[in-house]
């Protein structure tokens, strides 16, 4: 069976609601471009917990069958995976409108929530993302690997330098890191893990989305830049406080 | 602000206020607090609270202060006044030149490619920054007395890559821009270890303002008032000149169709006589050739054919020409191998286009040759 469509309310319009997509293809691509491509998928599973009901987002062969089974059932076998989504997605729609973390242009709204997640809307959702949770051209090649089997190459000049970090050291990082996340609550981890970053991506989205002349370069997420409050009104505590008034928990 | 090596008013988008410094700043004193709420203990922490104290010293204070950073700071001087070596040894496991270089042909990869130009802006941005910090990290190990002079090599490799195609960032000239008003103007009397760090920004600023000159011709001088008029007198003349050509074209269009209609009606041995030939050349733009176009004075019918004939430097016939396209009125043709191209004379005379001759699949237009009296007997070539 088909995937079924679902909507979920416009940020900027109180009593509208929206098709989440414009159909079953476009859904499906964007289930497998942010849900199921690591690392985005393990913010995901922060953000909407029945994820892990789904599916294990650590399962990387698991997530890249689903994957193929989305497209071959023309989505429907995404379905619950879909609606885990667009119940994320219609949360943050709410507290969007809530906090007034929208900003229209013409016929595009953009919105943001408090769980991090960016949702661009026209006529229908066209998109929603995790914005600040890796390159999207690492994302893109870390699709293509795993289509191939394989684990994406690294690179960049903070992949390690040959000689003086190999796995030992990698796993030590990792062992501490964890150890340290251990401690946090739910909530701190959907805070440091995806709220903040996906903050900072929105706010520097102002340099990236102007060209050297300082023009806009049109179709971008930097229109709700100036919506967010400052970093001194972002803190933990009041993003807690942010949640509670969206009447959500933490 | 205007005197800070960092800064350069003239660009457009610093001229427009569109680079926010606060911004950056704020980014980096949020990533800071972070890591010191958290207490570094990865080598991926140390090496950020190394990189970002030493961002956040190459900056201006009052803008550090605007942000109630001045706090963060102190507590990140407190945290490498007792763990600043420890945390440099460790930090130094990270940076990886090799990796940056090969992501740095990604960037220059990325002209020739069809890529969004926020996604181009943000790879730019992000490969400044990941030199930026490992150049700040091993400012601070040196400062803690850790010298690693491979790694200072493998630096400055990418450092000077980085200058000699300081145009491929120049997606990221805004962040560029924003960075450089944030960075305090005395940086070198400072710290003339953290100014060396911030070099790479000169050369991008330098790289926008080549740039923006090129594209503003700003280094072409103004024709003097003489030659411009010189100028503007020819164009009119030549403008003049064609006008009264096409006008004249069309006079005899009109005769010539006249004389067409009038054979077909008139009995046998009746003839309207126009006089000589009447022809035009053309020159090739880059003037070595001759396209010479002649119409009959008495044409049987509209089907009749002229010839449009292609002379070459030496006189004979330019048959290099040949299978060429050409649009003569905006009647297309081809040429032939004898270097002739052919139209019949009924199409050439309802243009709406008149006299002008178009040649080659770019279409490139020839240079209608001025008839002078003389030679309205004749091609005297």
């Amino acid at each position: 069976m088909t995937l079924q469509l679902r909507t979920v309310p416009h940020p900027a319009r109180s009593t509208a609601n929206v098709p989440f997509f414009a159909d079953w293809q476009r859904a499906c691509q964007h289930v497998q471009h942010h849900l199921l491509t690591a690392p985005e998928c393990h913010a995901w599973a922060l953000v909407a917990p029945n994820y892990i009901r789904v599916l294990s987002p650590s399962d990387g062969k698991g997530r890249l069958r689903y994957c193929e089974q989305a497209t071959e059932s023309e989505g429907g076998t995404a379905q619950p995976l879909y609606d885990v989504y667009c119940e994320a997605v219609s949360r943050d729609a709410e507290d969007g409108a809530e906090l007034q973390w929208h900003r229209s242009d013409n016929r595009l709204t953009v919105a943001f929530g408090t769980s991090g997640i960016v949702m661009l809307i026209e006529e229908v959702l066209t998109t929603a993302f995790l914005p600040g949770q890796g390159d999207p051209r690492v994302t893109h090649e870390s699709q293509r690997c795993e289509k191939l089997g394989g684990l994406p190459r690294e690179r960049g000049m903070r992949t390690g330098r040959p000689g003086r970090r190999g796995g030992e050291e990698v796993e030590r990082d990792r062992r501490v890191r964890e150890r340290h996340e251990a401690q946090w609550t739910n909530g701190q981890r959907l805070y440091y893990r995806v709220f903040r970053p996906a903050v900072q991506f929105v706010k520097k989205c102002q340099h990236r989305c102007l060209d050297r002349c300082g023009k806009v370069i049109p179709g971008d997420y930097a229109l709700i830049k100036d919506v967010l409050p400052a970093r001194s009104r972002l803190k933990y505590t009041d993003w807690v406080a942010l949640r509670h008034r969206c009447g959500r928990g933490v | 602000m205007s005197e800070s090596p960092y800064v350069r008013i003239n660009l457009a988008a610093t001229k427009a206020g569109a680079p926010n410094p606060a911004l950056e700043v704020e980014c980096w004193l949020d990533q800071l607090e972070d890591l010191l709420d958290a207490r570094p203990e990865t080598a991926e922490q140390a090496y950020d609270v190394l990189a970002l104290t030493g961002k956040l010293r190459r900056v201006r204070p009052e803008l550090i202060a605007e942000r109630e950073g001045t706090g963060q700071l102190s507590r990140a001087d407190t945290l490498l006044a007792q763990l600043g070596p420890q945390l440099a040894t460790v930090a130094l496991e990270i940076p990886n030149p090799d990796g940056w270089f090969e992501e740095a042909q990604t960037l220059e990869v990325s002209y020739e490619e069809l890529i969004e130009p926020a996604a181009r802006s943000e790879l730019a941005e992000r490969l400044l920054s990941d030199l930026d910090d490992a150049q700040l990290v091993v400012h601070a190990a040196r400062k803690f007395g850790i010298d690693d002079p491979q790694l200072e090599a493998l630096l400055a490799s990418c450092e000077q890559w980085l200058a000699e195609h300081a145009d491929l960032f120049l997606a990221a000239s805004v962040y560029v821009q924003a960075v450089g008003i944030a960075l305090r103007p005395d940086l070198e009397d400072y710290d003339y270890g953290l100014a060396v760090t911030a070099l790479k920004y000169v050369d991008v600023l330098r790289a926008a303002e080549v740039a923006e000159a090129q594209l503003a011709l700003a280094n072409v001088s103004p024709l003097p008032r003489r030659v411009v008029r010189r100028l503007a007198d020819i164009y009119q003349g030549e403008r003049e000149r064609l006008d009264a050509e096409r006008r004249a074209f069309l006079a005899i269009a009109l005769a010539l169709w006249q004389s067409i209609r009038h054979r077909a009606m008139a009995h046998a041995g009746e003839e309207t006589l126009l006089g000589p030939a009447v022809w035009w050349e053309w020159a090739s733009p880059v003037g070595d050739i001759i396209a010479r176009l002649t119409l009959p004075p008495q044409p049987a019918s509209e089907d009749e054919a002229v010839s449009l004939e292609f002379v070459g430097p030496d006189k004979q016939r330019a048959t290099s020409l040949a299978g060429q396209p050409v649009t003569l009125h905006g009647v297309r043709g081809a040429i032939d191998d004898r270097g002739k191209a052919t139209f019949p004379i009924g199409r050439l005379l309802e243009t709406a286009e008149p006299l002008v001759l178009r040649l080659g699949a770019e279409g490139s237009e020839w240079n209608l040759l001025p008839r002078v009296p003389s030679h309205d007997k004749g091609p005297q070539r």
